[in-house]
């Protein structure tokens, strides 16, 4: 017995010496358990007409905590808008742009725009739609992406606008981003494509 | 049954019970008739006979001698012992000839004329015969007809035992009624550490490591410990090889469904001086299963196993050190995403997953998908003598498990990690039997303490901790002619320091959940310390009725559980399902009262029992959807969508049911194999009933049994049906989705053995013949898409 306590008291401290139970500074941490988190949605509107003013709209749950700070999105009447759309990482500090990630892995990304305020390729016609939607953006397999946009404003009311982010990797080594999915979102929901949802925020837009 | 019954009784058959000797004993298997000697007739006398049997490599008596007992019985119980026979002992696989003490109890016959010959009665001590709980073992057998089966599939042959589904190759237990959180896994006598919480953590023991499997259904809390709310699943390990020379074990099989392979090995030495070795493995490549009209895309896995252990016999006792490595990768199920909850709703609208199309059948494990890993290490010492048998064991148990979820390229390595970290001791004194007036006292008293700590790197999800449990307990036995009489105490406690992360820390304040004075700021975490206790009684009775024939068991028992740390702590989006999940850090112990009633009747051609069950649990901490303080359904915003919250929550519950197996025509040409349960939960006060209880079930197999073909022996064919009724009272708005319909499966299988010198035994099952498209109210999947179709397995077994 005199030989086995000494061996077992070293096993023990190998066996829990590495423990860090207490926390380590996870926001710093860079090793191997990094994670995709978006805090913040960012929405640039800027007048086609006049690009020296532009307006930006921010979703951002700075946190991550479920306790969001939401602006609500005021447009001019019947002025065309290009709209950039990018995501941050507020974890981070500074924070994270994730925007350049998305654009070169663009054949797994689409940006959708729903919501009653909307018509566009993802809602179809739809006659309270204060504002419409077209993707001025392609990837590599011609397919939009939705981080540019033209947005114009039809006519004076409000409504919602729901940005989604979708992240459609390949599954058994195919696509799962495929032609026409916006459309089938605008037939069928969500549940029509394929992937899942990194982005889904909700505004409240308002054309005067 | 007015004929007065005699009973033998072969000693140290009750040794197999936990599995610490090297023989497992012979098992009487042929019943004789015993004469009540005439000259004994007059004086109408009692008595118990022993008779020392020598069994051979057969099973049959070699030699019989009587040892003690009234001569009147001498005769009576020779010519009986010798005729009587067994299924020989076995050492590391192989057939020995070993001595065994049989004892006799002879009784005057009430009405001699009427019985001239009477049947003698056995009486084994099988554990599943002397606990006073409903116990099924699965043996050695059982286990190789599930060869490649993950454990939880594997105890699904026992009645009142279900499986709960996951997104991946992976299955959890269900025990009447109770999912692993509520069930104690014993591997190898040590307590199985897991992060058993997670809906697809499945438990890490590699079933081909065990020689059995018990499952002790209903509340057992005294013997075993904390969480045997639901039942207890002992995973003992066959006996080690102890006379020199090696034996072993081959088996391989393949399964049509996710064209698996799958070999196991285990090498057993032993040599002149008390040593002996074992040395087992297995590995099994699954690629992704297919439902019957789709592929299930990234079903895909990978399983390894290895271990080994050596022993030293020292004395009267011996010294076991082992370790076990279990490795298991795979991926989860393409369909199974994070929706938002109208996504979730209209995808269960539709015929097939939206993906369906693309999936293919392939090796290959995607993203997401999780990788897991167990590693046990004991080392055990255990004595006996005459002054009782004493054991004691160490283990470490480390358990890693990694989440791989999709992300984009930039990022590598896992999203969520935990490493779970466990010391533990186990002691246990056995006092010597005592002869009392009434009758024979067995008994012991043992403590188990642990250690335990979980580091967990990730985003919001659940804490870190470390926490320190004993538990000590003591039982005693009082062993009557036919009546068994067991009580039990036992004293639990549990002190644990979740070191919660900021945000989640704050978001609990926030909520008004967790009151800040009882936490301490540390530098990246909050101290958050809880202590629990809890103290657990039984009372078990076990009538013998007709000794060997026909028991009643009745248990009174009581069982605690503390809290898991989810259930405290856990803030986030649950993966899997849509919703968003709220520990409640007050949540206290939970206490099952239990009672339950276990009839088994034996015979030489029919085996039934049958189990009817109550428990009440107090604080039962149930997963359910959060109201706002005005009654709403309260509702979390997170960018990646709204989800309801749900949160713990404590219930007043019940439950309640029966289950039970029964076998007819068991060596005759056919045969009928039944086995089957029913549980109700609800809560105590609306009588609403709970999420996630399975519907009631029935397996009904036909047997047939064909007499040798050539070198093919042992042959044996069954058909089965599994009748699966609809869950029907759950309410339906209460869960994520309506209960799917009730579904019946047709299953067959064939097996035989070939050869005699070196048998080898051979089998094929087929699961789900006619491919039939069903979803299984228990399965995670049910939410995404059709259990796995038809699967057919080949088997191939051998003892060296």
């Amino acid at each position: 017995m005199k030989r086995i306590f000494p061996i077992a008291s070293t096993l023990l401290l190998i066996m829990t010496g590495c423990s860090d139970v207490e926390g380590d500074d996870h926001d710093h941490d860079h090793h191997d358990h990094e994670h995709e988190v978006i805090t913040t949605v960012v929405i640039n509107f800027s007048s086609q007409g006049d690009d020296s003013e532009s307006l930006e709209f921010v979703w951002a749950d700075p946190e991550n905590d479920g306790s969001p700070v939401v602006d609500d999105i005021v447009l001019e009447d019947g002025v065309a808008y290009d709209v950039y759309v990018e995501f941050m990482n507020e974890l981070e500090d500074p924070a994270e742009d994730i925007t350049p990630e998305i654009a070169d892995e663009a054949e797994e990304h689409q940006i959708f725009f729903t919501g009653s305020a909307v018509e566009g390729p993802a809602t179809g016609s739809n006659e309270d739609a204060v504002v419409s939607h077209a993707y001025l953006d392609a990837d590599a397999e011609g397919l939009p992406i939705g981080l540019e946009n033209e947005i114009v404003s039809l006519t004076a009311g409000s409504g919602e606008l729901i940005l989604t982010l979708r992240h459609m990797p390949e599954e058994s080594g195919s696509p799962v981003k495929v032609e026409g999915a916006a459309e089938d979102v605008a037939d069928g929901g969500f549940s029509a494509i394929g992937g899942a949802n990194d982005v889904s925020v909700t505004f409240s837009i308002t054309v005067e | 049954m007015g004929s007065p019954k005699a009973y033998a009784d072969p000693a140290g058959s009750s040794a197999d019970e936990s599995g610490q000797y090297a023989v497992t004993p012979p098992r009487l298997i042929r019943q004789v008739e015993l004469e009540y000697p005439p000259e004994a007739l007059d004086s109408q006398l009692h008595g118990d006979v022993s008779v020392v049997v020598k069994v051979d490599i057969h099973g049959r008596v070699e030699r019989a001698q009587f040892e003690e007992g009234d001569p009147v019985f001498e005769q009576a119980a020779l010519d009986a012992a010798s005729r009587l026979v067994f299924e020989p002992a076995y050492l590391a696989g192989e057939a020995v000839s070993v001595n065994t003490r049989v004892f006799f109890h002879f009784a005057p016959p009430v009405h001699f004329e009427d019985s001239p010959g009477m049947e003698i009665i056995v009486h084994t001590e099988l554990p599943e015969q002397s606990d006073t709980r409903a116990r099924t073992t699965l043996d050695a057998e059982d286990l190789e007809r599930s060869a490649s089966d993950n454990l939880a599939e594997t105890v699904t042959q026992v009645a009142g035992v279900r499986l709960a589904g996951g997104s991946t190759d992976a299955g959890k237990p269900i025990i009447r009624g109770h999912q692993e959180r509520r069930l104690l896994v014993l591997n190898d006598g040590i307590r199985h550490e897991s992060q058993k919480w997670g809906p697809d953590h499945a438990p890490e023991i590699d079933p081909f490591s065990a020689g059995s499997i018990s499952v002790i259904r209903g509340a057992a809390g005294t013997r075993y410990g904390t969480d045997a709310i639901g039942g207890v699943i002992l995973v003992e390990p066959p006996p080690l090889r102890m006379t020199p020379g090696y034996g072993g074990r081959i088996l391989t099989s393949f399964s049509s469904n996710g064209l698996e392979p799958y070999t196991a090995f285990r090498v057993d030495t032993g040599s002149e001086n008390g040593f002996s070795t074992r040395v087992e493995g297995n590995l099994a490549v699954g690629a992704s299963k297919s439902a019957p009209d789709y592929v299930l895309g990234n079903t895909s896995s990978r399983t390894w196993n290895m271990g080994g252990v050596i022993a030293q016999e020292m004395g009267s006792g011996r010294v076991t050190a082992s370790w076990h490595h279990y490795q298991f990768e795979a991926g989860i199920f393409y369909g199974v995403t994070s929706p938002s909850p109208d996504e979730f709703l209209a995808q269960l609208e539709r015929e097939r997953p939206v993906g369906a199309d693309l999936w293919e059948v392939s090796y290959d494990i995607d993203r997401p998908y999780q990788s897991v890993t167990h590693d046990v290490g004991l080392v055990r010492g255990e004595w006996g003598g005459d002054w009782g048998s004493f054991e004691v064991v160490y283990a470490f148990q480390i358990n890693l498990r990694e989440e791989f979820e999709r992300v984009r390229d930039n990022i590598t390595g896992s999203q969520f990690d935990f490493t779970l970290r466990t010391h533990s001791l186990d002691s246990f004194y056995q006092h010597p039997t005592i002869a009392i007036d009434l009758g024979d006292l067995e008994g012991g008293v043992g403590f188990q303490i642990s250690f335990q700590e979980n580091v967990y790197r990730g985003l919001s999800l659940i804490p870190s901790y470390r926490g320190l449990s004993g538990g000590l307990f003591a039982y005693e036995r009082l062993v009557l002619e036919r009546i068994d009489v067991e009580l039990g105490a036992r004293l639990d406690g549990l002190s644990r320091t979740a070191f919660l992360q900021e945000n989640d820390y704050e978001a609990h304040v926030r909520r008004g959940v967790l009151d800040e004075k009882t936490c301490d700021s540390l530098e990246y975490s909050y101290r958050c310390p809880s202590d629990y206790t809890a103290g657990s009684v039984s009372l078990g009775t076990l009538v013998h009725v007709v000794p060997e024939h026909w028991d009643i068991k009745l248990d009174l028992s009581t069982a605690a559980r503390f809290p898991d740390v989810d259930e405290l702590y856990i803030i986030g989006h649950a993966p899997s399902l849509p919703v968003y999940s709220n520990g409640y850090p007050d949540l206290g112990v939970e206490t099952v009262w239990n009672g339950s009633v276990t009839s088994g009747l034996r015979s030489q051609n029919i085996e039934a029992e049958v189990s009817a069950y109550a428990q009440v649990i107090d604080d039962y901490i149930y997963f359910a959807p959060e109201l706002t303080q005005d009654g709403q359904p309260k509702v979390e915003v997170t960018i990646r969508g709204s989800y309801p919250g749900w949160g713990f929550k404590p219930i007043d519950a019940r439950f309640f049911g029966m289950d039970g197996s029964l076998s007819l025509g068991l060596d005759s040409p056919v045969g009928l194999r039944a086995i089957g349960g029913l549980v109700r939960a609800e809560e105590r006060d609306s009588g609403e009933h709970l999420i996630g209880t399975p519907g009631d079930y029935l397996i009904l197999s036909f047997v047939g049994r064909a007499p040798d073909v050539g070198p093919f022996h042992e042959i044996e064919a069954d058909l089965s049906i599994e009748l699966v009724a609809e869950q029907t009272r759950v309410d339906p708005d209460l869960d994520f989705a309506a209960p799917p319909p009730g579904y019946s499966l047709l299953g067959a299988s064939i097996n035989t053995v070939i050869g005699r010198r070196r048998p080898v035994r051979l089998g094929i099952d087929a699961h789900n013949i006619l491919n039939t498209s069903y979803r299984d109210y228990s399965s995670l999947l049910r939410y995404y898409a059709d259990q796995p179709g038809r699967d057919i397995q080949v088997r191939a077994g051998m003892d060296f």
